[in-house]
């Protein structure tokens, strides 16, 4: 009896280690094969991806790096890019990682990397190295500019006023329907929101307004958005 | 040549030289008055009396520039001449302020994206001088 036992086991171990022999023969013959360059494709694109995300993950929690300027060209996934100094940069754009985005009134919506047009102002963020950065995200926004200046003239038929900046130079500002003028009250040094006929010529102004490329072409007019003035009263205190 | 000749050049010359001592002897005491007028004049003018010992160069100390923030609003702190009327713009709001102290902190909400904040000074002494300094600074929730 023991001795039957003993061959039906042994008979039994056999047959299971015939069977995996068997299947795992018939994994390795032609699909594999033929699925085996794919699949070491893939790996280096898992590792390419592993790293990347290693990087950006550094980069996180390194101190994080922006730079805003705009678009002079876009090519294959690259941008070139003017800052605010003058100085280019190129921006690396990677297909799945760069996380591109609009900004308007502070509200953001994704994009494209063909929703990136020339003269249009990004920021971007990710690591930079000898002024190459290889974009983690890419927002496209409007550039607002600051100017200060004393008030030399104002057109009350076409609404501008024009101002003497502290670099002596003459700029137009045009008062539309959302431009917001508050005046300061010297005694409290409160703001308070006044109308285009309040201005006055001699009075110091400082205008908030968005940078438009066309306007910088074609002479220096800007639209306001915001416009505080101090009233000439206050340096005659 | 003739004597007549002569006597006429000697005459000509002997005139020439007394109108040329003549002339020297006139306009050297009126230049001498001319500037004792001008240094009258400058020293009656009333000078801009500034005490460089209150005039404090207006300073940020936080954030750097081109700083990327993580939260909604960013502290400003920095330093300016004391009694100043402060006006910190930036597109999101206007902040002004009276320093009573040179050192001064403010709260300035930011917009998602690029905000620029432009720190102006005007010292209560209308003699010291305005000042000005600008910093751009990103508010961005990745």
């Amino acid at each position: 009896m023991k001795k039957i036992l003993t061959l039906t086991i042994v008979l039994l171990t056999l047959a299971n280690f015939t069977y995996k022999v068997t299947a795992q023969s018939e994994e390795a013959t032609s699909p594999a094969k033929a699925s085996s360059s794919a699949v070491i494709e893939v790996d280096e694109t898992i590792k390419a991806f592993k790293e990347r995300v290693a990087k950006v993950a550094e980069s996180g929690r390194s101190e994080q790096q922006a730079l805003s300027g705009r678009v002079v060209s876009q090519k294959d996934n690259k941008l070139t890019v003017l800052n605010n100094n003058n100085e280019t940069y190129s921006v690396t754009v990677e297909k799945d990682l760069t996380m591109i985005y609009s900004l308007v009134n502070g509200v953001k919506k994704e994009k494209e990397f063909g929703d990136i047009a020339k003269d249009d102002y990004i920021i971007v963020t990710g690591p930079a190295m000898d002024k190459i950065i290889n974009a983690n995200s890419i927002y496209i926004e409007e550039q607002y500019l600051l100017q200060s200046g004393k008030v030399t003239e104002i057109n009350k038929e076409d609404f501008y006023l024009n101002i003497l900046n502290t670099d002596k130079e003459n700029n137009l500002i045009d008062i539309e329907t959302y431009s917001k003028i508050f005046l300061i009250n010297i005694k409290t040094l409160e703001s308070e929101r006044i109308g285009f006929s309040k201005l006055k010529v001699g009075d110091t102004v400082h205008v908030v307004y968005i940078k438009s490329v066309a306007a910088d072409k074609k002479e220096k007019r800007y639209s306001a958005t915001r416009i505080l003035v101090i009233p000439q009263e206050y340096f005659l205190q | 040549m003739k004597k007549e000749t002569v006597v006429a050049v000697i005459l000509g010359v002997g005139f020439g030289l007394i109108v040329a001592v003549f002339m020297v002897v006139r306009t050297r005491p009126q230049t001498t008055q001319n500037i004792k007028t001008i240094t009258n004049s400058i020293s009656n003018v009333p000078t801009k009396q500034i005490n460089q010992s209150l005039v404090t160069n207006l300073e940020i100390v936080s954030p750097k520039d081109n700083a990327v923030i993580k939260d909604k609003i960013v502290t400003i702190t920095g330093k300016a001449t004391k009694n100043s009327m402060i006006i910190i713009q930036s597109p999101v709001k206007d902040i002004i302020i009276k320093n009573k102290e040179t050192n001064f902190k403010v709260d300035m909400p930011l917009s998602l994206g690029e905000n620029i904040i432009q720190v102006n000074v005007y010292p209560d002494d209308k003699n010291i001088p305005f000042q000005r300094k600008q910093l751009q600074v990103y508010y961005l929730e990745e």
